[in-house]
């Protein structure tokens, strides 16, 4: 009777070839010594296997160079020749299962959920094409991708992030299979973003972590470089955002038919850009909105508006407000803002959205802006001002919106409309807290507003009689947001262009043209500055070698001598101003002007003093020391 | 008519047309050209025993219409090695290969001897479909064959295989 053992070589081959699971090959392959020899040295066998097993890419030479680089990669495990099909196959089928089973063996790639905020795009024909030292890369068929998963090299001291223990994180970067090698031999930054990968029961998961995000509030980082994966429509989309503090549980998962780009942090939120297109549209038809989650509560906030760009975004007060704020040009522009309401804890999951919603009703020459604020499911806060326009017959009105807010109920819009023609901008104040508080005022179209994020005060650059900023004085006025009250401060004419907060004071850089007749201004502000035993001021002589002291060195304009560049011609029509105002009484309590150095400024400021700096030609310190 | 001889000397008659989806006879009678000489000289088939050539002739009959799978045809879904890569087989041929292991394999080393490539085809799929889903023990246990990895290979083997046990 005829035996297995019997069936000569080329039939046990051929029995081989017709197991067209490549599992029960490596099976059968591991039965016997004759079979493990005979099956192993077989190569058009393990070709044929791997072929049946695996679809060829689009590529298949560039994918066989690939396969044996990444193999031969891994000096710990080179291919015995150049087309060794069995060790390709067995490498491939091992990295598949682990894929999609998670840990197996060395082939692992784990994911780190112990960072905060993660994106998650979920791949339906996702897998594994190679593996090496360097990373993963993995295919997709259509459309055609390939992604290269890239363990970057961390440092011993590199363990934790912020007291927790950091997972291994890859990075994922769209390449073709050409950009591999190239990929795989340079070293791998570790930021912005780390990509990691897990595996769910039905299809491939690839998850983006965003590394900038803190772990602990307050402790952000640099902003992270946006992001950009464009994919299709076709497939879905999942934003996460996972809880850290007790027992890495997702709180949020939104599926999304669309491509979400550009993610970016800010503190706790997440935000994605989102484009929707519905399948065989074209471009005309692409909606652009964005998506925003909160990821300690799992808080999100979806754009409704189609948007064109999202210039700005700002959060503000993180430890207290924790409030993500977009600004959103949709032909006019909209504003959102996204808060999780910290203060009640009781309640941190609950969202509180406040949308701005401004259209501009060019009929009746009237700007409407209205907010609201929502604390779900109910509206809280609702106001809505007019802004009635001057006359701009040629509809060539510029537009700028800022904001602010100062408090979880208490939200600041600040409008501007300014009127190319006649250089007329108008400045519309609303406040939440008393319900609606409308401020409106004409100022120049030329100044920028101050916005001061304490004592519920702005501060703006107002032009007293309106007309022409050139020829008329400027006031530097405070208004407060509780009850709309206005205090005057110094006059100048100009711009004010810098802003810096020193606790109760401000700090304001204005340029401004001369005012005839006033040369010794300075010289005038100093002793009120002087005056205030709160804040002793300025000493003109250096004090160094005790930095603790008040002291100040600058270089006055009079003695730089260097008339003839054309930056001290321009320096010399105009002069700089640096003012010291408090912002309880209004009162300017010190000034130092200059008309041709300070050319390049930088404040470093803390509650209790303020260096500044001029780097430019001259050189110049001057160093304030409030906390007497 | 062509006579065949079987191993223990048992005369089979059958038309030419159904034994000529043997690549080997279908060469000998080219070879030896239409003559009368081939329908009374027997064709000695040493290596293929009675029950055996009967049931390739079974198998020749029924498939007689077939069209030939020979090498080269670029209609064959073929692989590498010359298997078709189809795992369909159909009723007749499953109940036709519905006999005990020992007569599976000798239909086996027939087809291959004789060169029926389908018939080679049907009978190694059999034996893969009686591998499919079985662990290498029950394996051996299905084809009595003896484990003679060194305890060194096994480990490696195991080894190596570990992914597929991983379920």
């Amino acid at each position: 009777m005829v035996s297995f053992d019997h069936l000569p070589a080329e039939v046990l081959v051929r029995v081989a070839t017709c197991l067209s699971d490549a599992e029960a090959l490596f099976r059968l392959n591991g039965t016997c010594r004759r079979l493990w020899l005979l099956l192993a040295g077989s190569n058009a066998l393990w070709r044929t296997a791997y072929h049946q097993t695996f679809t060829p890419l689009d590529d298949p030479d560039g994918e066989l160079e690939l396969l044996r680089w990444m193999a031969n990669a891994d000096s710990a495990c080179r291919l015995r020749n150049a087309s060794d099909w069995r060790e390709l196959l067995l490498r491939r089928l091992r990295l598949r299962r682990n894929w999609r089973r998670g840990p197996s063996a060395q082939y692992t790639v784990p994911f780190p959920l112990q960072l905060a905020d993660a994106h998650v795009q979920s791949f339906v024909d996702l897998e594994p094409l190679a593996s090496g030292p360097a990373g993963t890369v993995l295919y997709h068929r259509r459309p055609c991708r390939y992604f290269f998963l890239a363990l970057p090299k961390v440092n011993a001291g590199d363990g934790s992030i912020h007291g927790h223990r950091a997972m291994p994180q890859l990075q994922v970067l769209p390449v073709n299979v050409s950009e591999i090698a190239a990929l795989t031999s340079a070293s791998v930054p570790r930021e912005p973003m780390f990509v990691t990968a897990r595996v769910t029961s039905t299809h491939l998961v690839l998850s983006m972590t965003l590394t900038n995000v803190p772990v602990h509030r307050g402790t952000s980082g640099a902003p992270p470089t946006p992001f950009q994966a464009w994919l299709s429509p076709r497939y879905e989309m999942v934003l996460l955002a996972w809880r850290h503090t007790s027992g890495l549980q997702a709180t949020t998962s939104l599926t999304f038919k669309a491509s979400l780009s550009s993610l970016e942090a800010r503190g706790s939120w997440v935000m994605a850009r989102r484009r929707d297109a519905p399948l065989g549209a074209g471009l005309e038809m692409v909606q652009r909105t964005f998506v925003a989650v909160h990821a300690d509560t799992g808080c999100y906030f979806t754009g409704a508006h189609e948007t064109t760009a999202i210039r700005q975004i700002w959060q503000e007060d993180p430890e207290r407000l924790d409030m993500l704020v977009l600004r959103i040009d949709n032909g006019a522009s909209t504003l959102v803002a996204i808060a999780n309401n910290a203060e009640e804890g009781h309640h941190r999951s609950t969202v509180l959205k406040l949308a701005w919603r401004i259209e501009r009703v060019m009929r009746d020459d009237c700007l409407r802006a209205s907010a609201c604020l929502v604390k779900q499911p109910r509206i809280v806060r609702h106001g809505q001002i007019n802004i009635t326009l001057p006359a701009i017959s040629d509809g060539s009105a510029g537009f700028r919106v800022c904001t602010q807010q100062l408090g979880p109920d208490r939200v600041l819009a600040l409008f501007r409309l300014d009127s190319i023609a006649d250089g007329i901008g108008h400045v519309a104040i609303l406040c939440l807290r008393t319900n609606t508080v409308t401020f409106n005022c004409a100022i120049s179209a030329m100044y920028d507003p101050v916005l001061l994020p304490t004592h519920n005060t702005i501060g703006f650059v107002s032009v007293s009689d309106g007309t022409n900023y050139v020829s008329t004085y400027v006031d530097v006025e405070f208004v407060s947001l509780l009850d709309g009250s206005r205090r005057q401060s110094a006059t100048r004419r100009g711009s004010l262009s810098v802003k810096t907060v020193l606790g109760d004071l401000q700090l304001l850089d204005h340029w401004s043209e001369p005012v005839p007749g006033n040369e010794n201004e300075p010289s005038m502000d100093v002793p009120l500055a002087k005056q205030s035993p709160k804040y002793p001021c300025v000493s003109e002589e250096s004090s160094e070698g005790d930095p603790s002291a008040w002291a100040m060195r600058y270089n006055s304009g009079s003695s730089s001598g260097s008339s003839d560049s054309s930056e001290d011609h321009d320096a010399a029509s105009r002069r700089r101003y640096l003012s010291v105002v408090d912002f309880v009484s209004g009162k300017r309590l010190w000034t130092l002007f200059s008309r041709t150095s300070w050319s390049q400024l930088e404040y470093r400021t803390s509650p209790t003093h303020c260096i500044i700096v001029d780097s430019g030609m001259k050189g110049s310190c001057t160093y304030l020391n409030f906390d007497v | 008519m062509v006579k065949l001889t079987s191993s223990e000397g048992t005369e089979f008659d059958v038309e030419r047309s159904v034994i000529e989806r043997s690549l080997l006879i279908k060469n000998l009678l080219d070879d030896v050209g239409e003559s009368d000489t081939c329908a009374y000289t027997p064709i000695p088939l040493p290596n293929v025993s009675g029950p055996i050539l009967a049931k390739v002739i079974e198998y020749c009959e029924h498939h007689r219409n077939d069209p030939v799978v020979g090498h080269g045809d670029a209609d064959a879904e073929l692989d590498a090695s010359g298997a078709r890569v189809s795992d369909e087989i159909d009723e007749w041929d499953m109940e036709f290969c519905k006999v005990d292991q020992g007569t599976l394999f000798e239909m086996i080393l027939a087809a291959n001897y004789l060169d029926i490539r389908s018939m080679l085809d049907l009978t190694c799929k059999t034996v893969a479909n009686m591998i499919k889903n079985k662990t290498p023990e029950e394996i051996r246990k299905t084809f009595n064959i003896t484990n003679d990895f060194s305890p060194e290979e096994e480990e490696q083997v195991q080894r190596e295989n570990a992914w597929c046990e991983d379920r």
